[in-house]
């Protein structure tokens, strides 16, 4: 097919999909459909789902999602900050399901036949021509000593938005005036490289206007902060040098449940609220079927459609992936955006039988550094045809924070959720 | 009812397909801009939908060439040469036009 012809395909799909009244019309004009089945409706999952249907509805699309509801990890720190509440961050499928015709299966999967394109969950067998895969990450524990089935709600993480979250509000909310509360981040590459630091600079500013006498000792097994670090830092310094204390090179490696004590190589820390955000690695799915090469910690992908390095037909996108096969790019809620737009043009043409299109990609982090202003980081990324890999053309800073990125930021959130869910 | 429907159809096909005619990057370089760019109306971020073509390409312009400047926009710009700045401005022109 030629380049005149692949625009006209894509623009009569796209003009079609944009009505519904005339959807019915394009399913029955549609040469080119198939069977395309979604493990995950996350950042990654939903964007890759609406991509194909805006591009083909008469492609059908499955999503297996275990939770009912749709939680944001961006803008869960604002909960914990007491600026949000969980509603603001908690959405439904139900535009998907309704106007975009995808179908939800809310359940585990376990199992994936690679041969028969065959995809288990506890009630349903689910048969695929094409399976994009973005389930995540694993919170590993592994590495912490005296770690048990108790230590989740006394140390938890919120690191995936949803009970642990609200779990966190609450004990920041209660925690006794002239405390201390304890943050520690693991090394890096670990999920969203700037939020443990903006996470540190709200709990802060809650602090600083409710119990002014409570510490913050945030334990960072990085030798520095990962991302901003200059901005966090003027920020801290002239907002929370009362409160904050960090701590570089400073992992946690043990715990102890009943004295709620976290232990470095070097301390041990003795807290009333304790945020305890592990290492992280690829979803368990992933390893448990052969994607994940041994002793590998991610997922390795050919990133210029997010195919697997292993097995055809399967696609890998979002925080899972490796930063050793697709570049160096951050494990964040837009990239993996970025990636599900990718991945699901690159599955529409490849069911129709078309070139595919050289991948572009945008990144751009927001932190709030205090309720009132915030900061960024911003990068658009393209294809490296020499390296095979996913590389950056430009990128910065905001030079300063400011009232607008704190404004920008909650906006942001809300288009970025439209784009995904609505 | 059918016969207007493909009257509709080709007449939007027509159109766009006459303006974009050799470039069928126009997916790849505008759906990232979305994760920011939406449809609401009082945002801090602007809704750029359907505004004119050659606004849009002359405002993006200056941000590359800081003539404008914006901490982000001049960051995200300086990525795309003038043909690609060209294809978003279009995009972002007919959406509009094109969604309800």
């Amino acid at each position: 097919m030629n380049r005149r012809q692949l625009l006209k395909y894509f623009f009569n799909l796209s003009i079609l999909s944009a009505s519904s009244s005339l959807m019915k019309v394009n399913t029955s004009f549609a040469k080119h459909s198939g069977k395309v089945v979604i493990l995950g409706a996350g950042w990654g999952g939903l964007s890759a789902a609406k991509t194909i249907k805006m591009l083909n509805p008469s492609i059908d699309v499955t999503i297996i999602e275990k939770n009912k509801n749709f939680q944001s990890c961006p803008i869960s720190n604002w909960v914990i900050g007491q600026i949000k509440s969980m509603e603001d961050i908690t959405f439904s499928f139900n535009t998907l399901k309704n106007k975009y015709a995808i179908n939800f299966i809310h359940e585990e999967a376990s199992q994936i036949d690679f041969d028969k394109k065959k995809i288990s969950t506890n009630n349903f067998n689910i048969q695929y021509d094409k399976i994009i895969l973005s389930p995540g990450i694993m919170l590993d524990y592994t590495n912490i000593e005296n770690w048990n089935e108790n230590s989740y709600e006394i140390f938890p993480s919120a690191w995936k938005a949803g009970n642990e979250t609200i779990l966190l509000s609450q004990q920041i909310q209660n925690v006794k005036d002239g405390g201390t509360v304890v943050l520690s981040i693991p090394l890096s590459p670990y999920r969203c490289p700037p939020g443990p630091y903006e996470r540190a600079s709200l709990i802060s500013s809650y602090l600083k206007r409710n119990k002014k006498r409570t510490k913050l000792i945030v334990l960072d097994a990085n030798e520095k902060i990962v991302s901003k670090g200059a901005l966090f830092k003027e920020a801290w310094d002239e907002y929370y040098s009362d409160i904050i204390e960090y701590r570089p090179n400073s992992g946690v490696v043990g715990v102890d449940n009943s004295s709620k004590t976290l232990m470095t190589d070097f301390d041990d820390i003795k807290c009333d609220v304790a945020n305890l955000i592990p290492a992280q690695s690829v979803a368990s799915i992933l390893r448990k079927n052969n994607l994940v090469a041994q002793g590998q910690n991610w997922a390795s992908v050919d990133p210029f459609d997010f195919s697997s390095s292993f097995v055809k037909d399967v696609f890998i996108i979002g925080d899972s992936t490796s930063q050793s096969s697709v570049g160096k790019v951050p494990k964040s809620g837009y990239i993996a955006n970025s990636m599900g737009k990718v991945c699901g043009l690159a599955v529409v043409s490849e069911l129709a039988d078309l070139e595919k299109l050289t991948p572009s990609m945008i990144n751009t982090c927001y932190s709030l550094v205090s309720p009132e202003e915030g900061i960024s980081v911003s990068a658009v990324y393209t294809y490296g045809s020499k390296d095979k890999k996913i590389i950056k053309i430009t990128s910065g800073l905001s030079p300063n924070r400011s009232e607008l990125i704190k404004d920008n930021a909650w906006d942001w959130a809300q288009n970025i959720w439209e784009d995904m869910l609505l | 009812m059918k016969v207007k429907i493909i009257f509709i159809l080709s007449l939007h096909f027509t159109i766009i397909f006459s303006v974009f005619a050799d470039d069928n990057s126009i997916y790849s370089y505008s759906l990232p801009c979305l994760g920011c760019h939406g449809i609401k109306n009082s945002s801090s971020i602007p809704n750029i939908y359907g505004l004119d073509e050659a606004y849009i390409y002359s405002a993006l312009l200056e941000y590359k060439l800081d003539k404008r400047d914006h901490y982000l926009m001049s960051i995200i710009v300086k990525a795309y040469d003038d043909k690609k700045l060209k294809i978003i401005a279009k995009y972002f022109s007919l959406k509009g036009k094109i969604h309800e």
